[in-house]
């Protein structure tokens, strides 16, 4: 048998983890080449997706326990009891930038300030998890969210076949809202996110949301309005602004949305920068699945974004595309998980040797050592 | 039944240690055999199977040996798997047994089919 298929059998097995191939590779690698035809040299379709499908159930069978620890659920809580906020936000805020364009700038003609009724059902429906979730009732906010995130595929559904582009761009407001809604459905106890928080950190993301809200009117309140005559008007607008309501992603901000924007990160930064690391980690890791899909989309599918919309019906997504869209979520939570779980051992391992080299060096024989993370080690 | 019933890779699995403790390449061969050629399992079911029985202590290790210098690492079943291998097998019978009442019942419109030939 060649000494190629033997290796190339190897470097499958390494898709298991270290503990079954430790186990099981000498013997696995016994099997496979018994089964192996004379003069084979690479491993068989089937063989291998039969060995790679069961290295990755194997690998998510482990993640698992590791997701059942209190520092996960804190993550989540707070995950899904601030999203809502943020996209209740979120949704309010072309509607509201509509609304107060149309009373303060009412002469120019302007698109229709009720907002589509896709909107309103956001509005709603995360109106509904934010006050269900801070009241304690997971499972109606749970519900409240999935209803949410029917409304968000309803929405990008009817502007796909028109604006494909402008549905790349807002996926990930999508796989936001699938991720709180599935952190309220596991477990997520929404209350213990204020605790987690603090009261003066929630009170400061909750004004970051409010700010966030308002900033899209802030062009419209700041314009400079002169009369010209009985019935004419001068507009001026402040620096950089403009006169229809815009979005944050699309265009660069008038001098004062940037402004408002800037509060908005530095409020919410300062919510996020205090929470504690093990749970801030856990936090990043349930964020990963939209930051990991944006930044694909700003790499991978910029061109597409570009050229798409130069053709009176858009080019659409082929199957190719939509796999990889499909897959990077998911993808990235697991990676993420992986990553904060290593991390932690590192640290664990970290604090087991500094205790023990403490013990070795200061602490005389017989006396108990009074440090704290040396009785609290992270992992039991 | 609180237990979960086994999988058909597990019965097969079990069936093969029942008659002698095997390693790995063979359980794959008796397998093939038991299932009149239908059943050819690859290493990584075959491995992920085996850990779990092992696991849940319906077989264990009955010897290794280097041969060719490769190891060779025999399984045999254990009382429990015996257990287990028996109730599954009961309860296979029982269903086999209604479906087959109500496949004669059935009559003219669906005869079984004949059965393959070369099956043990």
């Amino acid at each position: 048998v060649s000494a190629g298929l033997e290796r190339r059998y190897r470097r499958l097995l390494s898709w298991y983890p270290a503990e079954h191939r430790r186990a099981y590779e000498d013997e696995m690698i016994g099997v496979m080449l018994a089964g192996a035809r004379p003069g084979q040299r690479y491993p068989g379709w089937s063989e291998a997706v039969d060995v790679l499908r069961s290295a990755v159930r194997l690998r998510l069978r482990r993640l698992a326990p590791g997701l059942r620890d209190a520092r996960w659920s804190d993550a989540a809580a707070v995950l899904s009891t601030l999203a809502p906020v943020l996209l209740l936000a979120n949704a309010i805020r072309l509607p509201l930038a509509a609304y107060v364009l149309s009373r303060r700038l009412w002469a120019i003609p302007n698109q229709d300030p009720w907002p589509s009724r896709g909107t309103w059902l956001a509005i709603l429906a995360w109106l509904a998890v934010t006050v269900t979730a801070l009241v304690g009732w997971r499972r109606v906010a749970a519900a409240a969210a999935w209803v949410a995130v029917l409304g968000e595929v309803a929405m990008l559904g009817e502007r796909y076949r028109t604006e494909p582009a402008r549905v790349l761009s807002l996926l990930w407001l999508l796989v936001l809202s699938v991720t709180v809604a599935t952190a309220l459905s596991v477990r997520a106890a929404p209350r213990r996110a204020l605790a987690v928080l603090g009261r003066r950190r929630s009170i400061g993301f909750a004004v970051a949301c409010a700010l966030l809200a308002a900033s899209s009117t802030a062009d419209s309140l700041t314009v400079h309005i002169t009369r010209v005559g009985s019935t004419g008007m001068s507009v001026d607008p402040w620096v950089g602004g403009s006169y229809f309501p815009r979005l944050f992603w699309d265009n660069p901000p008038g001098m004062a949305a940037a402004l408002a924007y800037l509060a908005v990160a530095v409020l919410i930064l300062a919510a996020f920068v205090g929470i504690a690391a093990p749970v801030r980690r856990r936090l990043l890791a349930l964020l990963a699945p939209a930051t990991a899909l944006t930044a694909v989309i700003a790499l991978l599918f910029h061109g597409y974004a570009v050229s798409t919309v130069r053709f009176s019906s858009p080019v659409l997504l082929v199957p190719g595309q939509w796999t990889v869209l499909a897959v990077v979520p998911p993808v990235a939570f697991l990676v993420a998980v992986a990553v904060v779980h290593r991390r932690d051992r590192r640290l664990h391992l970290i604090a087991l040797g500094r205790a023990v080299e403490r013990q070795l060096n200061g602490a005389p024989p017989g006396e108990p050592d009074g440090n704290a993370t040396d009785q609290n080690p992270e992992h039991g | 039944m609180a237990e979960q019933p086994l999988g058909e890779p597990a019965f097969l699995i079990l069936t093969a240690l029942a008659e002698q403790p095997r390693h790995g390449y063979g359980v794959i061969e008796d397998v093939l055999r038991i299932s009149g050629g239908q059943v050819r399992l690859h290493a990584g079911t075959l491995y992920a199977v085996l850990d779990r029985l092992r696991t849940g202590g319906l077989i264990e290790v009955d010897r290794e040996e280097i041969v060719q210098s490769r190891l060779r690492r025999y399984y045999r079943l254990t009382g429990l798997g015996a257990q287990r291998l028996a109730e599954q097998t009961e309860r296979l019978r029982r269903h086999a047994e209604v479906a087959g009442r109500r496949l004669r019942r059935l009559g003219a419109t669906a005869r079984p089919a004949a059965p393959r030939p070369g099956v043990a």
